[in-house]
């Protein structure tokens, strides 16, 4: 029985009948769930890749000899976890509810296989990192320093941690990645 | 509305404009970078607004924060405008027509009025600091000006949660507006 047969199988079930027959709104409902979890994911990972890179500096204490990560690496983390969650749960809802639509689309198992292999990346790549954290170099962090420029504008100047190339190049990858892992979710509509 | 119809139908039938619609990988492409730069410009406005409502990265200073990410932020929203042009040019008569555009729309209005004043504020706030910091410097300062000054910090916080509420309510909204202009267009 190929897995074509298993989705077809599933629609002609009365679970599969009653989930097809549910209502637009909740389509609408799954599909706003969609693509706000796929948005904090994407921007966690945006975000985490400026600061790697240096562009953003989100200070938020020294790393201290238990602690991995820093909380700004934490809420980074949290929320890229939280949007994959978010985003591979209604988007097994939608399959749910046209699930033999989804099962033939040419780009639905590019999609499956690019989540698949990035997810495994990228979380893999936290415990890993979790475990290595101390050899993360940062520059002496000191504190806030006030800056009064002459037009009245106050000035924040604050050290900017500096990570290791590989890290920097892990988490440009995983933009590039998760961007990737979007068009093909777009590309669903369109083939 | 029948004029901006005639209008909407002649963009519309550009030949750049057809061409464009009826491409097979410059439409999706066009529509997954409109979707995609709402991370660059949305999501990173999201991260201030958390941080102004006090959720999120609270040991960065506001004014720093704003700083570092107001040239990605610029960058973004210039993506997703351009490709939202593109997009609207090429559906531009049913597009007005759709209820879900036109709240889509108005909502951006009204998000793009709240950045106006928060910018404006945090300006004259910045301006309001450096003042404080003189007056009490002065010798001759009295004991009411200093306080006055001194109550600034409070005051803007209030503002900087009321601000970045507004403003992840309404940029929710937009989004789902967006997401329901293809459920509407049939109804109109």
């Amino acid at each position: 029985m190929s897995v074509l047969d298993w989705v077809r199988a599933y629609e002609k079930s009365p679970v599969g009948e009653y989930i097809s027959s549910l209502d637009t709104f909740w389509v609408i409902i799954f599909q706003i769930i969609h693509v706000f979890s796929i948005l904090t994911l994407l921007t966690a990972v945006i975000v985490y890749a400026l600061y790697v890179w240096g562009a953003i500096s989100l200070w938020e204490g020294e790393r201290e000899g238990g602690q991995a990560l820093t909380s700004t690496e934490l809420i980074l983390l949290k929320a890229a976890q939280w949007g994959l969650v978010g985003a591979v749960l209604s988007g097994v809802a939608l399959f749910l509810t046209s699930a033999v639509h989804y099962a033939t689309n040419q780009a639905f198992p590019i999609k499956l296989i690019l989540i698949a292999f990035t997810a495994v990346l990228q979380f893999g790549f936290f415990r890993i990192w979790r475990v290595r954290a101390s050899r993360v170099r940062h520059s002496d962090v000191s504190g806030f320093e006030v800056r009064h420029a002459g037009d009245g504008v106050i000035g924040w100047q604050l050290p900017k941690p500096r990570f290791a190339w590989s890290v920097r190049l892990w988490a440009l990858g995983f933009v590039v990645l998760w961007f990737l892992v979007g068009f093909a979710g777009r590309a669903i509509g369109f083939v | 509305m029948s004029l901006l119809f005639d209008y909407a139908q002649q963009i519309e039938n550009y030949p750049a404009i057809v061409a464009f619609h009826e491409s097979l990988y410059l439409f999706p492409l066009v529509e997954g970078t409109h979707l995609l730069g709402l991370a660059f410009s949305v999501g990173i406005l999201a991260v201030i607004d958390l941080r102004l409502l006090g959720v999120a990265f609270r040991g960065v200073p506001k004014g720093l924060l704003l700083k570092q990410l107001r040239p990605w932020l610029l960058w973004g929203f210039s993506i997703t405008f351009v490709t939202g042009l593109i997009l609207l040019a090429s559906e531009a008569s049913t597009a007005i027509s759709n209820p879900a555009f036109l709240y889509k729309l108005a909502f951006i209005a009204l998000a793009g009025v709240n950045a106006v004043v928060f910018e404006w504020r945090t300006r004259q706030e910045d301006l309001a600091h450096v003042k404080a910091h003189q007056i009490a410097a002065l010798p001759e300062a009295s004991t009411h000006q200093v306080a006055r000054h001194a109550t600034l910090p409070a005051r803007s916080a209030r503002y900087d949660q009321i601000s970045g509420g507004v403003s992840l309510l309404l940029w929710v909204l937009v989004i789902v507006s967006g997401r329901l202009i293809p459920y509407l267009a049939s109804h109109a």
